[in-house]
């Protein structure tokens, strides 16, 4: 018996030593969300964008608007302003959001031209149309990273990029109650720290995919130029274009308040 | 050097005065075209009144006709200087007075000088200024007076169609979360009441006293703060009601109405915050010896206004829900039906097709004087990116003498289409 037991002991240490090896070497997927998270992206970065929404009966819809963006140590603040088309122009939207850690929800407030008057905002499903587009609010607004949890899956080439491919998950399998997503194959470029691609689920069915068209380094900062989401659930799809984009303009503080919501940004 | 005139104006002045304006803008060496931005909208409306129209002789009354209106935003901005002008023109049939076939009037409805600086900005010319976070009711909205012609109509579609802009000079300090607001409003605008034997005449309402002086000056002050994810604002206002009060006057056994626009102080609070499922509002004002008509003559009490409101959305539906309160300290009797009245509001609003088409009901309840209630329902289309059909339904009920059951007989269904621009 001993004769046989050597070796099998042997063969089962080395077999135990192999899986640890391998699994340490395995990506920290939760790490490599929080680098996407937590890019440096400058101190404030301004963009012009383009909303182009198709329909799946063919009707389209353009907004453009203005977006200014800007670190406060762990905040950030956020201003949208509409500037086309003419029925939507002169509203904006001033968000302000926290550490994930502080678990606060974001602030927002809504300038409605036609009441004169700035509204206080909140959904407390962020699942709901941003502006009636594929983007939903929790699309828009800053990733929480407790929202999942991460799992790495494989690495792959996409379109001659080298990406990293995650399992997003909820805890108990059931639809997120902020995101309303039960869960996200995500395809990160771990050089850029940018999510290339995005298929999201609710339930078991695939109901919208993320997919960056273009990205291009301005001021040394990776920046996605043309992303697109494909509702799969109605049809159509939305166009995100940033022009414009410039990084660490010294934006005023002043910028981030409830006057320029009142006043616009000319 | 071109003179804006801002009066209310033809059409031929109204475009002579903006070509003035754009001449203006571009002939000065700093300025240029690439800081000029233009909006506006063309709409064209045909209402029919329906319900009993046994009240009209003609049957042909019946048809409230055809209305078109538009308006011109045009702003002009060069580093920390601008200017901003509205100007609204309207062209209707006899919707509005019984007697005209048609009418058209057409104003610069609000222009304004604006500076602004790092904390300040300051801003000069025929404005309006909402305050409060009320919908619909107007606990604190007092820097400007309503048009009445059509009831609440214009209002309730676009509050800044319904607020009649006044000349006054704001200036604003802004640093971190605290914002200060200081107004200085000259001459007192009146709410604008619809002409006798029309839609929405005011029974009892005379037409023809002696006017009151608007040579006033109300002064007002607002500061808002943020303080653990609430929006609070402190209000003080300190001038002169645009609601106009009548009394009788006896002159050598002649006896005339003499009209009267008094004092009024009003100090307010008001909040926002988030909460679990939406968003908490809330308005609070009491009118320090408030003068109110009391038969040929006016009295002199105060109130306390109190307005809680809530806000919903979940996914493409967006809840409103309001009630207001207003509490009457006073002797008079005449006072008593009043006391304690009432106000409440809700409305639902349904988006489709990535809010391309909506649907809108509003319900406003008063219990002044007696219950009544005003129903609106709309569905909008947009048919293009830039343009929109709308169809609606007002309607009205209540007893005669309650504040919506006066205009029992003016329920009406309307159809619009809007191009913007």
């Amino acid at each position: 018996m001993s004769f046989f037991l050597k070796p099998l002991v042997t063969g089962a240490l080395l077999l135990t030593s192999a899986m640890l090896t391998y699994a340490s070497a395995q990506p920290d997927a939760t790490a490599i969300i929080k680098n996407v998270k937590d890019r440096d992206q400058g101190l404030d970065r301004y963009s012009e964008v383009d909303l182009i929404q198709t329909m799946s009966d063919g009707f389209v819809r353009s907004r453009t608007l203005k977006m200014f963006e800007k670190e406060f140590g762990a905040e950030r603040k956020g201003l949208l302003y509409f500037i086309a088309p003419s029925n939507t122009a002169g509203t904006g939207l001033l968000m302000q959001s926290y550490a994930e850690v502080d678990n606060k929800e974001d602030d927002q407030w809504l300038y409605l031209p036609a009441l004169r008057k700035i509204k206080r905002i909140a959904t407390n499903s962020k699942e709901g149309p941003f502006l009636g587009t594929d983007f939903s609010f929790a699309d828009i607004e800053r990733m929480k990273i407790s929202d999942y949890q991460y799992a790495f899956k494989n690495e792959q080439s996409l379109e001659g990029t080298k990406v990293t491919v995650i399992e997003a998950t909820t805890e108990n399998g059931l639809e997120n109650p902020r995101t309303g997503y039960s869960r996200r194959m995500i395809y990160v470029d771990q050089e850029k720290n940018l999510i290339l691609k995005e298929d999201i689920f609710r339930a078991s069915r695939l109901i919208k995919k993320f997919t960056v068209v273009s990205t291009k380094e301005i001021d040394g900062f990776w920046t996605v130029t043309e992303a697109k989401m494909d509702n799969l659930m109605d049809g159509g799809f939305t166009q995100l274009i940033r022009k414009n984009t410039k990084y660490n303009q010294s934006l005023k503080d002043s910028l981030f308040n409830q006057r320029t919501l009142r006043k616009g940004v000319k | 050097m071109a003179r804006i005139i801002v009066d209310k104006l033809t059409m031929k002045a109204l475009c002579t005065n903006m070509l003035l304006l754009i001449t203006l803008v571009i002939s000065v060496p700093s300025m240029s075209l690439e800081n000029i931005s233009m909006k506006g909208f063309v709409r064209g409306e045909h209402l029919q009144r329906i319900g009993n129209q046994d009240i009209f002789e003609d049957k042909t009354q019946a048809s409230l006709g055809s209305t078109v209106d538009g308006k011109i935003e045009l702003d002009w901005a060069y580093e920390d200087f601008s200017i901003d002008t509205i100007s609204y023109g309207k062209y209707r049939s006899r919707y509005h007075n019984n007697d005209a076939d048609m009418e058209h009037d057409a104003e610069i409805r609000e222009w304004v000088f604006g500076y602004e600086s790092e904390n300040w900005q300051y801003r000069l010319g025929k404005q309006q200024i909402a305050w409060g976070k009320g919908d619909y009711f107007r606990i604190i909205d007092v820097i400007n007076p309503l048009d009445l012609t059509e009831s609440l109509i214009p209002y309730l579609d676009d509050y800044s169609l319904g607020r009649l802009p006044r000349e006054m000079l704001v200036v604003e300090y802004f640093q971190d979360d605290i914002e200060y607001q200081f107004i200085t409003a000259f001459k007192t605008q009146r709410t604008e009441y619809p002409e006798p034997e029309t839609d929405f005449s005011i029974t009892g309402l005379p037409s023809n006293s002696a006017s009151a002086d608007t040579d006033n000056i109300d002064l007002a002050l607002r500061i808002r703060f943020f303080i653990d994810s609430t929006d609070i604002d402190l209000y003080a206002f300190s001038g002169y009601s645009p609601d106009s009060l009548f009394t009788l006057e006896e002159d050598n056994s002649q006896t005339t109405i003499q009209e009267h626009l008094e004092k009024r102080n009003v100090i307010a609070v008001s909040f926002a915050r988030p909460i679990a499922f939406g968003v908490l509002r809330s308005d609070m004002a009491y009118y320090l010896d408030e003068a109110v008509q009391s038969g040929n003559t006016f009295e002199r009490i105060s109130k306390l206004e109190v307005l809680m409101g809530l806000d919903i959305i979940e996914d493409e539906w967006t809840y409103n829900l309001q009630a207001s309160v207003s509490q009457v300290y006073g002797e008079s009797d005449a006072f008593a039906s009043q006391k304690n009245t009432k106000s409440a509001s809700a409305s639902i609003q349904k988006e489709w097709s990535r809010q391309r088409l909506t649907s809108s009901l509003l319900w406003l309840y008063s219990d002044s004087n007696r219950s009544s209630n005003m129903l609106k329902y709309n569905v909008k289309y947009d048919w293009r990116s830039d343009s929109q059909f709308e169809i609606g339904l007002i309607a009205y009920d209540g007893p005669v003498n309650s504040l919506y059951g006066m205009y029992d007989d003016q329920d009406r269904v309307y159809i619009n289409f809007k191009q913007s621009f």
